[in-house]
């Protein structure tokens, strides 16, 4: 709606002027709001219910492979996620221990509801932010419908924006479907956000319908854990948060247990039985559903060769009783529901405090959007989370946090801040999103990174808290650890690699340890830790001069060593790249007018407008000789701009 | 880190025309790149290796087999330094002898000093990048990569054509499968699938197979690069024995002037033409005679130098031909001919009549190993089709036998080639217990490489296999 329109309905009222308005407290209007405050911005956050903020719908955790490194780089940069979450773990794990520290992924189960509560805590004690409760069905705009001017509320309270971030997360239109019972809801029995889609599409911007969908909670008191597989936390596993582990705050002590089981061959049953009443196979469902997260009537009749599924039952906070069943989530009717726990080992007798649900919801096609989440439609509206097509808190907040600084940035008159795909698994996302787009809620992978050995969870301050640095969001104590973390880390590699060891019988015991051959002659401790099996902490007996370190730092030269080689490799791949990201594009090219461009590739430029040649050769139907064609165009351009 | 410089070459010189070729290398660090295969004979001043070469200055050097160090090809070195050179940056000019045999394995040893093939336009697109051109020939430049590129897409598409993608889908599936194993187990650590041990062993399984399958491939290029290249097949023998009459009629058109008068062809004379769906540039050689001619005798000469670069040559005789001819042209063919070379005797004039010696000849053949004796009639057309499909059937020998499927473009050779070293490498990788992790980057390094020709990227295949294979989810 145009803001003036929206000024001369009956009854509206101006409520209040903002530079930033962001719409949806989840975990990515969270950051977006709190960077947006952090940067000096006067800024409003609404939500549709403020006992909901940065709720926690489905599993009751944060971390895990590739989602883990996003909380870290988030926290990197100056965000929030990190450290809330170490505040309300109740178990913390590093997954993929067995493997390389590559993809070690930190993985946390949290107090469901302390969550919300530190949250919204901490936003309300935050400078320059205001949080309001308020149901958003309006963005305004200026009389064209370029603009954004502000948000318009269900009461009719106009807020004045320079700049909206709409953070919808899977609210949108949403309907709820349990069987044959469709609800018009949100997730959690909560209001769901009407008229704001449609107000998006009257603007021009692209509307898509996904579905996701979460499992049955049940209570403790009523299962069986003697016959359930136990599964603890670490006791030494380091935080999220690099300004908690650089100061020593560790997990909590007192760490809750999650468990595990097998399906049965009466769960296939029960299943097979009623797969005429799934709304998936009778066609009741049409948005599209994530391929990696499908519910369990989806696995058993996908994978059909597969007898059981693990499930896993994870605790919702210390002073509750519900308990979660992750991989168990289901669109079938209730009552079905029911004969599924109940033929699960130690849950026979379970009882249910809420039921598994699919939802369905509207978001945006991300592929108008620009690489700093800015809609190329609608200048001043960022969108961010759900609303992209990604699916997970972390991914959500990654994208809140990128959203939150530009926005802010572009206010204050700053270049924009873009993470890039060598620089962070923020970045691969983003740039999937933006060039690729999505057709199933988008979750983060490993695999998706192709500079995986490098983007690592144990260096994401390395490769991001400089950045967070120059923008603002990192204060200079913090960022002063950081240095000084960095200078020994740089100081013990120098020292590993210059100190040479004799190949004694002290040594050659260690190595056999380790699985490996006595050295002929004296190595250098990086030459030896370089072997595999051989660690920094068994050559401590040959190695009597090391200095007292932080394990933080231990683990980081330890990975750089380990990895040097490949490393080398994926770095020259880097270079090759920021190349071709560094190249940018005049943003009124026409492309019509580039020569020897083919006509596919030349449409698709004209539609997706890469800000680069990187981005322009990854859209599909680009070839490299058609990006060499825009490079010799693009030169051309800049000495006629000097002529 | 600094990443390694982007240094490409090519060959500037039209392919098999001239008794030498130029072989351009462009990037900085192209003289410290080449130092490994050149063992410098002769240069003003006294300078062993190629990146302490002046700017501007020349050596005479042997160029050696950088694995075997045996000696490819005796060359003449130039360095020219930046800015002013072609393309603005270090380039190093090769001038070595013209046979495609030595051209081949001098861009092979360069290949595995990390120099790859410049892509379409590259050395021009380059010095515009680098203000060597002005802003006037932006356009030219921009034409001159579309051009290239649609010719380089020509020779993909008969890639396509050959089903040779399909072979390449084959083992890029094999290995998304490999890499979705040890993904899964990554990405999904709490499902059961983890089973390292297991893994490891289907990885090297599966590493084992595709690096057979792409040294087939890879050795399909031998074939290929006649696709690209073309296949040179020389007619000789006597004056007037027909050879111009021969040409014309596989060619198709009045290629040289066809006359009674012996020694008309005084000069190599070529076609182009397409033999059987074989491209070919047929050469009509001047026939051999004791002369005293200048102009004849040079002919002579071009006659030998083309039997060294010639994949294919007939030796005609007429009725005309004593043995003792045949014999010693015979003799000229085999000593000068490449050891993969075919050499067929055609008995020509069957429409005049015999030639008396036939036997005789039919022997001298057989002891220089002359792989094939027909009777034709280059005049009335008779088993002119049998010349045709003797060529087809030297073209296809040189595949690796298995269904014809051939890789037809440098590029792509060099792609594949260094695809199945990276897969070497993960072998080794598998073998030291690194990590998985790690294995499954070189992985994907090697699958990279085969996407340049296969059009898939690694991020998009990979996930779709994840998905399709394995069960997963929270």
């Amino acid at each position: 709606m145009r803001y003036e329109e929206a000024k001369r309905r009956e009854h509206s009222f101006e409520a209040g002027s903002y530079d930033v308005a962001v719409v949806g407290a989840g975990h990515a209007g969270c950051e977006a709001a709190y960077a947006c405050a952090k940067l000096g911005l006067r800024t409003i956050l609404f939500t549709l219910h403020l006992d909901s903020l940065a709720n926690l719908p489905c599993n009751p955790s944060i971390g895990g492979t590739a989602k883990g490194q996003i909380v870290r780089e988030i926290d990197a940069l100056g965000g929030i996620m990190g450290k809330v979450a170490d505040k309300c773990a109740i178990q913390m794990r590093m997954l993929n221990r067995s493997k390389g520290p590559a993809v070690f992924s930190p993985r946390a189960q949290m107090d469901r509801s302390r969550y919300s509560i530190v949250m919204k805590y901490t936003l309300e004690n935050t400078r320059n932010l205001d949080i309001r409760q308020a149901h958003i069905t309006e963005l305004l705009t200026d009389e064209e419908g370029k603009e954004v001017r502000g948000v318009m509320t269900e009461g009719l309270a106009i807020y004045s924006a320079r700049s909206v971030i709409i953070c919808s997360g899977t609210y949108m239109e949403s309907r709820t479907i349990r069987g044959e019972v469709i609800t018009e809801s949100g997730p959690d029995g909560l209001p769901r956000s009407e008229g704001l889609s449609g107000s998006l599409a009257s603007l021009g911007i692209p509307i898509l319908r996904f579905k996701t969908g979460t499992p049955v909670r049940v209570n403790r008191k009523s299962v069986d854990l003697e016959e359930m597989t136990r599964q603890d936390g670490e006791p030494d596993c380091p935080p999220f948060s690099y300004d908690n582990e650089m100061r020593g705050i560790t997990p909590p002590e007192d760490q809750t247990p999650c468990w595990s089981v097998w399906t049965t061959e009466k769960t296939r049953q029960v299943i097979k039985d009623n797969m005429d009443r799934s709304p998936l196979y009778s066609g009741v469902i049409k948005g599209i559903g994530p391929r990696y997260c499908p519910s369990i009537e989806d696995k058993f009749a996908r994978f059909a060769d597969k007898e059981r599924h693990q499930i896993f039952i994870e605790p919702m906070g210390r002073d509750t009783n519900e308990m979660y069943l992750q991989g168990f989530s289901t669109s079938l009717p209730e009552e079905v529901q029911v004969e599924m726990v109940h033929s699960l080992p130690g849950l026979s007798k379970a009882v249910i405090q809420r039921s598994a649900y699919a939802i369905e919801y509207d978001l945006i096609d991300s592929t108008t959007l620009k690489p700093t989440l800015e809609s190329r439609i609608v200048s001043g509206l960022y969108t961010a989370g759900q609303i992209n097509g990604s699916s997970g808190y972390e991914e959500a907040a990654g994208q809140g946090i990128v959203a939150g600084i530009n926005a802010a940035l572009k206010i204050l008159g700053k270049p924009p801040m873009i993470i890039n795909r060598s620089q962070g698994y923020i970045g691969v996302l983003i740039d999937d999103l933006v060039t690729k787009g999505t057709n199933e809620p988008y979750r983060m992978m490993t695999s998706r990174a192709e500079y995986r050995l490098f983007l690592r969870q144990d260096n994401a301050d390395m490769r991001l808290t400089p950045i967070g640095h120059d923008i603002g969001l990192i204060d200079e104590e913090r960022y002063d650890l950081y240095c000084e973390k960095i200078s020994s880390a740089a100081a013990e590699a120098k020292r590993l690699k210059s100190t040479y060891i004799a190949p004694t019988d002290t040594l050659a015991s260690i190595l056999a340890e380790a699985g490996s051959d006595r050295p002929k002659s004296g190595a250098s401790l990086a030459e030896l830790i370089r072997r595999p099996g051989v660690t920094y902490e068994a050559l401590a007996p040959v190695d009597p001069e090391r200095p007292e370190l932080p394990q933080s730092v231990i683990r980081l030269v330890e990975t750089d060593i380990k990895y040097e080689g490949y490393l080398k490799l994926e770095l020259e791949k880097i270079g090759k790249f920021s190349k071709l990201e560094s190249m940018m594009i005049p943003e009124d090219i026409d492309y019509t007018d580039v020569r020897g461009l083919r006509i596919e590739a030349m449409q698709k430029l004209q539609k997706m407008r890469p800000e680069n040649v990187g981005r322009a050769s990854r859209i599909s139907g680009v070839s490299p000789a058609d990006c060499e064609v825009l490079m010799v165009y693009i030169e051309q351009h800049r000495r006629q701009a000097h002529d | 880190m600094m990443p390694a410089p982007e240094l490409f070459c090519a060959v500037s010189t039209p392919a098999g025309t001239s008794g030498i070729a130029v072989i351009r290398i462009s990037g900085n660090g192209a003289g410290k790149a080449i130092d490994g295969l050149v063992r410098i004979i002769r240069s003003s001043g006294d300078y062993h290796k190629v990146s302490d070469l002046p700017g501007y200055t020349c050596c005479f050097a042997d160029i050696r087999d950088p694995d075997t160090s045996v000696s490819i090809d005796k060359v003449v070195i130039t360095r020219f330094v930046p800015p002013y050179s072609y393309t603005g940056d270090e380039m190093v000019e090769i001038s070595c002898h013209g046979s495609v045999e030595v051209r081949r394995e001098i861009l092979e040893a360069l290949r595995r000093c990390g120099i790859r093939s410049a892509g379409p336009g590259e050395f021009t697109k380059t010095a515009f990048m680098n203000g060597k051109m002005s802003l006037s020939s932006a356009e030219a430049v921009m034409d001159i990569i579309s051009a290239d590129s649609g010719e380089a897409l020509r020779a993909a598409n008969i890639l396509a054509d050959g089903g040779l993608a399909d072979r390449l889908d084959r083992i890029e599936t094999g290995l998304y499968d490999a890499m979705a194993l040890i993904e899964t187990a990554v990405d999904f650590d709490d499902s059961d699938d983890a089973d390292e041990e297991g893994i490891g062993c289907q990885v090297r399984d599966t590493l084992e197979r595709s690096i057979a399958d792409l040294d087939d491939l890879v050795s399909t290029y031998r074939q290929g690069r006649i696709l690209s290249e073309k296949m040179r097949v020389a007619f000789t023998g006597i004056p007037n024995s027909g050879k111009s009459t021969l040409l014309n009629s596989i060619a198709g058109y009045d290629r040289s002037i066809v006359t009674d008068i012996s020694g008309t062809t005084t000069d190599t004379i070529e076609a182009i033409a397409d033999v059987r769906g074989v491209p070919v540039i047929l050469t009509d050689t001047a026939g051999i005679r004791k002369t005293s001619d200048t102009i004849e005798r040079l002919g002579v000469e071009r006659a030998l130098n083309e039997y060294s670069r010639s994949d294919m040559i007939f030796y005609l005789v007429s009725p005309d031909t004593t043995p003792e001819q045949a014999r010693d042209q015979l003799h000229d063919i085999r000593s000068r001919a490449s050891s993969e070379a075919e050499v067929i005797v055609l008995f020509n004039k069957a429409d005049i009549g015999t030639n008396v010696h036939e036997n005789e000849i039919r022997q001298t053949a057989s002891r220089y190993g002359v792989s094939k004796i027909i009777t034709i009639s280059a005049f009335t057309g008779a088993n002119v089709n049998e010349v045709k499909d003797t060529i087809r059937a030297h073209y296809d020998n040189r595949g690796s036998g298995s269904s014809g499927l051939v890789i037809t473009a440098r590029r792509h050779y060099e792609a594949l080639s260094e695809a199945r070293d990276r897969l070497d490498e993960a072998q080794g990788v598998l073998g030291q217990g690194v990590g998985l992790e790690v294995v499954s980057s070189v992985i994907r390094a090697s699958l990279d490489l085969m996407g340049e020709v296969s059009g898939k990227t690694v991020s998009a295949d990979l996930a779709k296999t994840i998905f399709e294979r394995f069960c997963i989810g929270k």
